[in-house]
């Protein structure tokens, strides 16, 4: 039974390491090739449509002004533009800090939410803001973010020159990398993800997740969607399935960046972690149970691949690590041999390869200091998602249970002076 | 002159001693036995194996059936063994070629009254006998009673209060009324028939020991006691090792590779010159499932291996299911084919298994001994040494016996056998009584070899009694392995031992091979290895091109300041 067990979490481990091997190689020949098209696209834009920009806001007051600094330094024809600041259940100085910009900048609003959709969470928020604009094109930016001066110049871009994408997805930096070890890990966290994760997928399949900031959006299509679920907790993947479902895709473009405060401490970093997770959780579970009806059959595989990480990947790796524990203290007789040992050492130099390598995409990133990061990051960041995506299992079986409220958990923000490392390009 | 006289017959008395010395000598190379016979039934197949098996060792021997002998083999022969289990009536130009060749005859069976020396010979159906020549037998043995003959009776044997006559002598011719032949009752005839028959032997006597029952689970500390003990009493040994051995507890296969402390110690040991016997493969033809560990013999039904894979094994079978004898023979055909190929998928696997451990093999060994003849004859094509007990038929496993020389059994391909006539005492079921009674007989057998077999397991004390009892006997030359002249040859590797000791060894294709026998053995962990390489090939890139970038990177920062000195 111990060899059974072993086997199938080596199994489980390897697929889903081999199929980050293969992404990886994806998101880099995506690097080394999306900038080419850029000539050709800036033909095109001319008749550039109206675009709207959600920032939802709830008690934002650390941040707030910060963001829509770089809001009206936008690159984009100041008359086409509408940025909406979606006041949700504010109880600090947010609106009193967004109305001063308001006051400057015409294309700057503050709209507070009203029930039934004030203080239930960001998809509500961003409802509330869809019945309040009439903008063809609608970005999201969550609140602590400063997206670059040509970001929403490039989402449009994309979707200009992409017609049937339903959505452009740009890109997202951390602007407190060098705040904590924390942040430094969820530094090499981001870019992997977005480099391995997007840019191999979209590179591949031709697919790509809405992050839930900096992208773009056609107003048809949301529309037709009816909306974001209010009942899911990760909103931005609950969108992206059904965006594919009716037909369409979501490109990833990576020009478009924006910089964005992530959690400092390991507190507000679980929390966070921990909606994501069972946002994830949710949404899997909910399109998987109707996958026969899906219309699009490459979303399914995509629906597999998070199904295969927060279930099975972590599934055999918990249970290669209880093997191993137990095995320390009790002989399970198990018949593999030292290659079983070379594998763990191997999957480790991949593991640190393969970040490198994605690295090196960005400036500044593929330095000593985040070499010693990522070994370290592999044994302590790495291992604490394992008890994160247990946790969270738990938490979001005893909701279905129970049948418990969905509560939306809001990350806390942090005081930045020019902490990350933060560059225009 | 009377001085001239005495040297004069002194140099006469000389030259007769060469003479005859020179003739004993010249004839000691001369034994070339005849074997011929009449069979009504493929069951006394066992005996003339038997026969064959017990001339063997003593000269050349032809095996051929009486229908088809002929005069110019007779011309080579210098005695002639005749067994007929039949009561058919003989062709009289056979029966003239048998009889007028005036060599030593040694005859057998139901139909010896048409030969002239034993015309008077009348048989009363056949018994089991109890004792031979007042010498108790474990096992009992068919005998041919004879209720009247004319001849002189050299040996008789016992069924319950009468005694039969068991070998008689006639005109130029002996009988042997022997229905059956077992070891036992081959060691007390033998020297009597020899005698009789003339046979040309040597005094020599040989002795060899084999630690056997080696197998990748067998406990270091085992072998190495019993190998100081041989050391001590300067007994040179050979080892019998079965290269896998299946865990009881998760069912994987353990080899050799995975023990590395005690393939350690037999690398050390044949460095020292220690030679090794190849014990099988597993040891098991099922494993789990036969109490007697038999590899080459299916326990279970107590046949021939019928089928490569031991869940559809069934037994054999036997000619009465047949219409024809000619339908059986081609049946029993097939069969000894699968025979052939499992016995060759496992010699290699063996062979290959403690070659590529760094362990040469120069002989093979069957442990209990347990096969049809295809199995040996298959063995015989991969090795001209065989150490053990044989099975002298193919029904069943009833037959198995060891000779008392070295042998050279003709149904076995012609492999030279050395036999296990001899084990540790015990005290269940080998008491040193028993031994010294064997050594008593052995003994009396010229070119006699004392066959020593040591279980790994056994009693350490009663090792040094065991070989305390058999150093009573000087007569016994011990044997060391590395002097014989042995040859193994497999589809990649061949293995030549001369009498010096000096190996030979010719590996074709080794990587190709041993990669072959671990995807056979390790699937699951090959395919990992295989995945290994792939994925650490990858990485070797990726840091090659970590490195490359860190460096262009390095360029493009310095390239990029200078705009801005």
């Amino acid at each position: 039974m111990a060899n059974i067990l072993f086997y199938t979490s080596l199994i489980l481990i390897w697929l889903m390491l081999l199929y980050h091997m293969f992404l990886m190689q994806g998101g880099y020949r995506h690097f080394k090739s999306y900038e080419k098209v850029i000539p050709e696209w800036e033909k095109k834009m001319i008749d550039l449509p109206t675009v709207s920009i959600f920032i939802p806001a709830h008690n934002e007051e650390v941040v707030i002004e910060q963001t829509l600094v770089a809001m009206s330094r936008l690159y984009y024809p100041k008359d086409k533009l509408d940025i909406i600041v979606i006041a949700d259940n504010c109880s600090d100085r947010t609106v009193e800090l967004a109305s001063k910009f308001t006051e400057k900048y015409p294309f700057i609003r503050v709209l507070e939410t009203k029930p039934p959709n004030k203080g239930k969470g960001k998809s509500s928020a961003l409802n509330e803001a869809l019945a309040n604009s009439t903008s063809e094109v609608i970005c999201v930016y969550d609140a602590d973010n400063t997206p670059e001066k040509k970001a929403v110049w490039y989402l449009v871009m994309g979707l200009i020159n992409d017609p049937k994408a339903a959505a452009m997805v740009g890109k997202f930096r951390v602007i407190n990398a060098a705040q904590t070890w924390l942040t430094r890990f969820i530094n090499i966290e981001t870019i992997c993800f977005q480099w391995m994760a997007q840019g191999g997928r979209w590179r591949w399949f031709g697919v790509a997740t809405i992050p839930g900031t900096n992208f773009a959006i056609r107003r048809a299509i949301i529309e037709q969607l009816g909306g974001w679920d209010v009942k899911a907790l990760a909103e931005d993947t609950e969108l992206t399935i059904r965006v594919y479902n009716m037909g369409h895709h979501i490109r990833f473009f990576p020009k478009a960046i924006t910089w964005e405060q992530e959690p400092e401490t390991l507190s507000v970093w679980w929390k966070q972690r921990t909606r994501w997770a069972r946002g994830n959780q949710y949404v899997v579970l909910k399109f998987l149970r109707h996958f026969t009806t899906l219309k699009r059959k490459r979303i399914i595989f995509d629906l597999f691949y998070f199904f295969f990480t927060y279930f099975l990947f972590f599934f055999g790796v918990i249970v290669s690590n209880i093997l191993f524990i137990v095995n320390l203290f009790y002989n399970l007789h198990l018949s593999i041999g030292n290659v079983a040992i070379a594998l763990w050492i191997l999957a480790f130099l991949l593991f640190l390869g393969e970040v490198m390598i994605t690295l090196s995409i960005e400036k500044n990133e593929m330095n000593r200091k985040n070499f010693f990061y990522v070994i370290f990051m592999y044994f302590t960041y790495s291992q604490m998602w394992i008890v994160l995506v247990v946790y969270s299992l738990y938490q979001e079986t005893k909701r279905m249970i129970f049948k418990e409220e969905v509560k939306w958990y809001k990350t806390e923000r942090f005081s930045q002076k020019d902490k990350g490392d933060h560059k225009d390009d | 002159m009377k001085y001239k006289v005495q040297v004069l017959f002194a140099i006469v008395l000389l030259l007769i001693g060469c003479v005859i010395l020179a003739q004993k000598a010249e004839a000691a190379k001369d034994n070339h036995f005849v074997i011929t016979y009449s069979m009504a039934d493929q069951k006394d197949e066992a005996i003339i194996r038997k026969v064959q098996a017990m001339f063997s060792g003593y000269g050349k021997t032809t095996q051929i059936s009486l229908d088809e002998l002929t005069e110019e083999q007779m011309k080579e022969a210098s005695h002639v063994i005749y067994i007929g289990f039949t009561k058919d009536l003989l062709a009289k130009n056979k029966l003239a070629l048998l009889e007028d060749s005036h060599l030593p005859l040694l005859l057998m069976g139901q139909n010896v009254q048409q030969f002239s020396a034993f015309k008077t010979i009348e048989l009363t159906g056949s018994g089991k006998i109890s004792s031979v020549n007042h010498h108790s037998l474990d096992k009992q043995v068919n005998l041919l009673k004879i209720k009247k003959h004319a001849g002189d009776v050299k040996s008789t044997g016992l069924q319950f209060d009468k005694e039969w006559p068991l070998i008689i002598q006639g005109k130029n011719a002996v009988y042997c009324a022997l229905a059956d032949i077992n070891e036992e009752v081959q060691q007390y005839i033998q020297p009597i028939l020899f005698d009789l028959l003339h046979v040309k032997t040597t005094n020599e006597k040989q002795a060899f020991a084999v630690i056997g029952n080696i197998n990748p689970q067998t406990p270091k500390a085992n072998l190495k006691k019993k190998v100081h003990i041989l050391r001590q009493h300067n007994i040179p040994f050979l080892l019998a090792l079965t290269p896998a051995s299946v865990n009881s507890g998760n069912k994987t296969v353990v080899q050799f590779e995975d023990k590395k402390p005690l393939k350690d110690e037999l690398l050390k040991l044949q460095k020292e010159g220690v030679a090794f016997i190849a014990s099988g493969y597993s040891g098991e033809y099922e494993s789990g499932i036969s109490q007697q560990s038999m590899e080459f013999w299916n326990a279970k039904t107590n046949s021939p291996i019928t089928s490569l894979e031991p869940y559809k094994a069934q037994k054999m079978k036997t000619q009465l299911a047949f219409p024809s004898e000619k339908t059986f023979d081609a049946y029993r055909v097939e069969i000894g084919a699968i025979e052939r190929e499992y016995t060759q998928q496992r010699i290699e696997s063996s062979v290959n298994s403690l070659t590529n451990n760094g362990l040469y093999p120069i002989a093979f060994s069957i442990h209990n001994g347990a096969g049809s003849s295809y199995v040996y004859q298959e063995i015989a094509q991969h090795f001209s040494t065989y150490f053990g007990e044989v099975s002298f038929s193919d029904e069943n496993d009833q037959n198995r016996m060891v000779q008392s020389t070295i042998t050279r059994p003709k149904f076995m391909g012609g492999i030279t056998v050395y036999p296990y006539n001899l084990q540790v005492i015990n005290r269940v079921d080998y008491h040193a009584a028993m031994m010294k009674t064997m050594l008593d007989q052995l003994v009396t057998i010229d070119q006699s070899v004392a066959g020593l077999f040591i279980d790994v397991s056994d009693d350490y004390k009663d090792l040094e009694t065991s070989l305390s009892i058999i150093r009573q006997y000087p007569q016994f030359t011990w044997l060391d392995g590395r002097n014989i002249t042995a040859s193994v040859h497999t589809k990649h590797i061949t293995i030549k031992q001369n009498k010096r000791g000096e190996q030979q060894l010719d590996l074709q294709n080794k990587y190709i091979y041993k990669v072959k026998q671990e995807l056979q053995n390790k699937p699951f962990e090959f395919v990992l290895w295989c995945l290994f390489i792939l994925v650490l090939l990858f990485v070797i890139i990726f840091f090659i091109n970590v490195l490359r970038l860190r460096f262009t990177l390095k360029k493009r920062l310095f390239e990029e300041r200078k705009p801005h000195g």
